[in-house]
């Protein structure tokens, strides 16, 4: 029995070792002062003191969030109602909403961003710097997938309950903010979720849609590998070993309070 | 912090409800000027300085970037001119990003592209020209005019777009030759100052070349035409610049044997490669080479550069003003020629060398600092040193004694002799029927043609 068991480990083993080990190189580099991978370096903190002391880096991680929080946000609020709208709309209605939903998801994100451009700064001419073309292009990003996420959840939900409250006395208006939403909260906490993390991790509709003057970390990081100097392409070493470190943290932190639910 | 200021105040106007009036641009008030300028990525002194970097010449003064060069401006300007700017300072990777950035409605006032690139800005009408005052030297503030280099200056003036010199509308700001980064523990200098050295097959696999159509078309070029550049009296500039179908096809060939020799095309990773000793030439910009050389150092690793002999590329970067960004605006288009004129300070463009590499167009005129930091930084005064001559760019006497070893390095990489830049030309923006047929050649290179294809 347990000979069976050798090669899946095996083959497991590979993949994993492929998948990590270039963000273990990266992460090992960025805790020595060498200035390339590759070359020989000793300890050093030297890279995180520069990426935590550096204006422009803390700027533009700052900027990455905030952005993600609020492209995260709005596209919540509107992928939840439009999920909601469409799912109680009639069959056609639906499967035209549901097939228009699709094109952003299966659309490459360069397309995306660049119609985006082409639409709102180029034709109808709105200044980058509003931030609006940004803020926009992300939401057209995020929302289908925040409207993916709601939509099992309400085919799963029990409708009777929004009866119910309607035959309570409820408006319709507090019988969805009152109950049907509360019913859809884990869906949106994840369709927010994704949202947020879709943002951080854009590259080309924010390189077509942003402001001159602002980066984010994507964007940021693309321009400044192309530069010579090492000191910040280091410190940005620190900064990939640091957003992996956090999401390792966060998918075990999640993975033990999953398991602490399931056996209290 | 005021980039999230401004886009937390887009997110309550949006929240308002009126998200689409927000003109959400900065608030500009009369007496404060905006200047909006872009520059390629880490090409000026951000400051930051350890106290241990600080450059002391032999009259004792002492340089040392503390802040950005961009922040000094805006106290100097205020000190100098009695007026506020606030300067929006961003970056791009490369002259085609800019270019696409300016097309997708990014507006700039200032800008630094490279010479071919502001060819073709003129040529598109885009450009504003310096004042006339620009020029005068007796102003106070004019270190440009002051500070630069004849040499280049006149190289720039003979540059012509629609019949009006480069130097109406452009300042020079870095610039440099294209040229061989070599270990030579492994490559003979003689091989090395060649362009024939990329289809040499004693190094097979351990050279890489540019990942960029113009460059690696001027190295094929080269190769191509070399008996007609050997030719005495031959019109260097004209042959290097020429992109007819017979010859772009010729080169086609010449590339496609370049890449089948070369271990890698890349845009960044040669110095990577060198030090880690995976190559062992490589064809870089003096700027990147001079980086090369000073990060193999500290690896213990004996670098070196050189400039093809056949003739090479002479290139440069200067500051120019957008129209659309300073027309019929004084403030601005005052604030603008002043940055100009303060980074072109010998103190600033020092600043800038030391940070970034590249050489600098200033040379500083009557200000002898420049003369002085490069002997600061390559002066020897060891018995064998040797007179190094630079007269030539400083427009003055100017011998640098230096060491013997530096005149195959970084000295000779960062400030090249006259005879050197006399073989080199620089190379035009391409017209629009040139750019398709280079353009196809190099597709035909990266994606089409195979080693074992036939040549023409």
């Amino acid at each position: 029995m347990k000979k069976k068991r050798v090669l899946p480990v095996v083959w497991l083993i590979i993949v994993y070792t492929f998948l990590y080990l270039p963000i273990a190189v990266l992460a090992f580099y960025s805790f020595t002062d060498a200035s390339m991978i590759g070359q020989a370096g000793h300890f050093s903190v030297k890279n995180f003191r520069t990426l935590f002391t550096t204006p422009e880096l803390l700027n533009m991680i700052f900027g990455t969030i905030v952005l993600a929080l609020v492209v995260g946000v709005l596209s919540t609020v509107l992928g939840t109602f439009g999920a909601i709208g469409a799912f109680y709309s009639k069959k056609r209605n639906r499967n035209l909403i549901e097939a228009m939903n699709q094109v952003p998801v299966v659309n490459a994100d360069v397309v995306t961003g660049f119609s985006v451009c082409i639409l709102l700064v180029v034709v109808l001419g709105i200044n980058k710097d509003t931030y609006i073309p940004l803020v926009a292009g992300q939401m057209a990003l995020c929302t289908p997938f925040v409207y993916l996420q709601v939509i099992p959840a309400l085919s799963q939900m029990d409708h009777r309950i929004y009866e119910a409250a309607l035959d309570l006395y409820c408006t319709p208006g507090q019988a969805v903010f009152k109950v049907v939403l509360r019913q859809l909260a884990p869906a949106i906490g994840s369709g927010f979720f994704t949202a947020v993390t879709l943002s951080m991790d854009d590259y080309f509709v924010t390189t077509y849609t942003k402001p001159a003057v602002f980066d984010t970390i994507s964007t940021y990081t693309v321009n400044a590998t192309k530069g010579a100097q090492t000191e910040i392409k280091t410190a940005l070493w620190a900064l990939s070993a640091l957003i992996f470190f956090i999401a390792v943290a966060v998918v075990i932190a999640a993975n033990v309070r999953s398991r602490r639910v399931e056996n209290p | 912090m005021k980039k999230v200021a401004m886009l937390l105040t887009f997110v309550m106007l949006f929240l308002c409800g009126c998200g689409g009036k927000a003109s959400g641009t900065t608030p500009v008030t009369d007496d404060v000027v905006t200047l909006r300028i872009a520059n390629s990525e880490e090409y000026i002194d951000e400051g930051g300085w350890d106290a241990s970097e600080t450059i002391t010449l032999s009259d004792g003064q002492k340089i040392r970037g503390v802040d950005s060069l961009v922040n000094d401006f805006e106290k100097w300007y205020q000190e100098k001119y009695g007026k506020k700017v606030r300067v929006l300072y961003s970056t791009y990777g490369t002259n085609e990003d800019l270019y696409n950035q300016m097309t997708l409605g990014n507006s700039f006032d200032l800008v630094c592209p490279s010479e071919y690139m502001i060819m073709k800005l003129i040529r598109e009408n885009k450009l504003e020209p310096l004042s006339k005052d620009f020029y005068n030297k007796e102003s106070a503030y004019n270190y440009y005019a002051k500070g630069v280099s004849p040499y280049i200056f006149k190289r720039m003036k003979g540059l012509k777009e629609g019949g009006k010199p480069l130097t109406d509308y452009a300042a020079g700001y870095m610039w440099g030759t294209l040229g061989t980064v070599y270990n030579p523990s492994k490559v003979d200098k003689k091989d090395a100052s060649s362009f024939r050295i990329y289809l040499n097959k004693k190094y097979y696999k351990r050279l890489t070349i540019k990942d960029s159509v113009r460059d690696t078309y001027f190295a094929g070029l080269a190769i191509a035409k070399e008996k007609e550049l050997a030719k005495n009296g031959a019109d260097i500039s004209k042959i290097l610049n020429d992109t007819s179908q017979k010859t772009v096809d010729q080169v086609e060939d010449v590339i496609t044997d370049m890449r089948e020799n070369a271990y890698s095309m890349e845009t960044d990773s040669a110095k990577q490669d060198l030090v880690t000793r995976k190559a062992d030439a490589s064809l870089q910009w003096s700027g990147d080479g001079v980086f090369s050389i000073n990060q193999a150092e500290k690896d213990g690793l004996r670098l070196c550069y050189a400039v093809p002999e056949e003739g090479s590329n002479l290139w440069f970067d200067g500051w120019v003003m957008l129209s659309d960004g300073v027309k019929d605006d004084k403030d601005k288009k005052q604030a603008a020629e002043a940055f100009i004129n303060y980074i072109s300070r010998p103190e600033s463009a020092i600043r800038n060398m030391y940070y970034i590499g590249y050489t600098s167009a200033i040379t500083g005129g009557d200000d002898p600092m420049v003369e002085e930091y490069v002997n600061y930084v390559y002066g020897s005064e060891e018995k064998n040193a040797m007179d190094y001559d630079l007269s030539y760019l400083f427009g003055k006497k100017c011998v640098i004694k230096a060491d013997p070893d530096q005149l195959d390095r970084q000295l000779f990489a960062q400030y090249p002799t006259e005879d050197i830049l006399k073989r080199c030309a620089v190379m035009k923006c391409f017209s629009n029927q040139a750019n398709r047929r280079v353009s196809k050649m190099w597709t035909n290179v990266r994606c089409y043609r195979f080693p074992w294809e036939k040549r023409r």
